[in-house]
């Protein structure tokens, strides 16, 4: 009897610090959301009235319009090229099997280890030092930022590979396809959900990113977090809330229509399975 | 191999490049403003050889420490507990809540933390009106509002592998042990606490090399008063003291080193206890 008291409040201890982490967890998004309809310049809790002006400042603000332009650049072309080639990297490395295979998948991982800040530097010194066409440019953010997601673009495309039955490779290769009609008409259709779910990864991962590409920015190429955060360090007017908050909003909706178009995807291939 | 040829190529080219330049780097001298390509020891002696930095490389580390031990000490619990959850809705929509900061810029959700810890701000408006407390508290630019936020950002890296580990538990080990006569605060000690080992050493080693690598939130949340590497990285930067820099960058890739290998070594240990029961 005693006991089974204990156990109780065991749980209930358990579930209350669970329902206060998930509380802390959205609390700041939450306030940001809230705080982007208040009145008054100086953010005070509670809101001291509502108003809608700041979404209109946001908008009209050219340093953000320029930051969202080069963030969408920036954030299409790392996962277009992250795409490529960690779709590459992550079949040779799961399809064969090779002398220095563990060696180039350590190759491949190193970057995870190294601090975003010390990737921003090497990049910038490399860039100042042999291409400087490249420092303040949208396409040094890029390969920058390419370099973050590949290794977790090559672990997301090698789990969506080894669920992939080689039996249907070896049967194309059976009726005469050559090993690239086969990746090409076989393999890449089955990659479909690794495609989705990797390349929203890039995306907002290299949309959001701060750490290493202010190191490598000029005021043209500044990205829309970069933006936020000079504009964060003179003023704190809930402008930033406004915009946060369309940043949310476009996020999950974003999330939300991939999830969405994976699911339909996913009940489509079982549907076909069954008829 | 054909496939592996552009990868290895971008990452040789990119990657290991600029550590070769950017060691190069840390060998030049800077004098006075100026940056001449004359080899020299002077920015490695400099940063070893002045206590202000040794102190900035022990605020670093204690910062990393006191962020990693928090997201581990909430997030065990809560892995534990979404464990328990059966019912499939209201555990995905617990999953969302967790990780739904990641999809926001850190910039945001540091701002979130400014707004919520400020003078004026929520946490700050509930903590006055406490009948023990009447003066606002100072929450942020000092390492309070920094550290808050750190976990805040850090934990859903935290609490992800110690649920992947807890979810592979076979259950027939607890009922193993609680059939043996063990009671439920026994077999947690005994059998899971142990077993998730790997998970909980996977968390720490994330979260602590991630937050001995921010910089954003000690800019935001620390104002002028919280020195940590990545600031210094980032002022010398602007100063043009790119050797400096190149040296800090070092230092914390060392220390970030240095943690994972102990961490690791920390694993086997639990591995190789396992192994000889």
């Amino acid at each position: 009897m005693t006991e089974k008291r204990r156990i109780d409040v065991i749980s209930i201890g358990l579930y209350t610090l669970l329902t206060a982490v998930l509380l802390f967890m959205i609390a700041p998004l939450v306030f940001v959301i809230i705080n982007s309809f208040n009145a008054s310049s100086f953010s005070p809790w509670p809101p001291t009235g509502f108003s809608l002006a700041w979404y209109r400042e946001v908008l009209d603000y050219e340093p953000f319009r320029r930051g969202f332009r080069n963030s969408i650049v920036t954030a299409l072309g790392t996962t277009v090229i992250a795409l490529v080639l960690g779709s590459m990297v992550a079949y040779a490395l799961s399809r064969y099997r090779f002398r220095g295979r563990g060696l180039v998948q350590a190759i491949f991982f190193s970057p995870l280890i190294v601090p975003r800040v010390a990737i921003g530097l090497m990049m910038f010194v490399l860039y100042i030092s042999m291409f400087s066409s490249l420092f303040g440019t949208t396409r040094g953010v890029m390969l920058a930022h390419t370099l973050l997601v590949l290794p977790f673009v090559i672990t997301i495309f090698a789990a969506n590979i080894s669920g992939i039955n080689p039996v249907l490779e070896e049967a194309a290769q059976d009726l005469g396809a050559n090993p690239v009609q086969t990746f090409i008409k076989i393999t890449l259709p089955q990659m479909r959900v690794g495609f989705i779910i990797a390349g929203l990864f890039a995306f907002i991962t290299s949309f959001d990113e701060v750490e290493a590409a202010i190191f490598l920015v000029r005021p043209a190429s500044n990205t829309l977090p970069i933006e936020m955060f000079l504009y964060l360090e003179q003023r704190q007017t809930p402008a930033l809330a406004a915009l946060s908050s369309i940043l949310i909003v476009l996020t999950l909706a974003v999330v939300f229509i991939a999830l969405a178009v994976l699911r339909g995807h996913d009940l489509r291939r079982y549907a076909g399975r069954g008829g | 191999m054909f496939l592996l040829a552009p990868g290895l190529l971008f990452l040789g080219l990119l990657f290991a490049w600029s550590m070769w330049i950017m060691l190069r780097y840390s060998f030049y001298s800077y004098d006075g403003g100026n940056l001449t390509k004359d080899w020299s020891l002077e920015s490695w002696r400099r940063f070893f050889s002045d206590r202000f930095y040794w102190d900035i490389l022990w605020r670093t580390a204690k910062l990393g420490f006191t962020v990693t031990a928090i997201s581990v000490l909430i997030g065990y619990p809560i892995a534990y507990a979404l464990t328990r959850i059966r019912r499939q809705r209201l555990l995905v929509l617990m999953y969302v809540m967790i990780f739904s900061p990641l999809l926001v810029s850190v910039v945001v959700r540091s701002y979130g933390w400014l707004l919520l810890l400020g003078r004026q701000g929520f946490v700050n408006q509930a903590l006055t009106s406490l009948p023990f407390i009447d003066e606002p508290r100072r929450l942020v630019f000092n390492s309070t509002g920094v550290t808050i936020a750190l976990v805040h950002i850090l934990l859903p890296f935290a609490i992800f592998p110690m649920v992947s580990v807890l979810t592979q538990l076979p259950p027939s080990l607890k009922e193993a042990a609680m059939d043996l006569g063990a009671t439920r605060l026994q077999t947690f000690y005994k059998v899971v606490l142990p077993l998730s080992m790997p998970g909980i050493i996977a968390g720490a080693q994330i979260v602590f090399v991630l937050s001995i690598s921010a910089l954003v939130t000690p800019l935001l949340l620390g104002g002028g008063r919280v020195f940590v590497l990545s600031k210094l990285i980032f002022q010398n930067i602007t100063e043009l003291n790119w050797p400096l820099a190149a040296v800090q960058a070092f230092v914390l890739l060392g220390m970030a080193l240095i943690i994972l290998a102990v961490f690791s070594r920390l694993n086997r240990a639990t591995y190789a206890a396992r192994g000889s029961d």
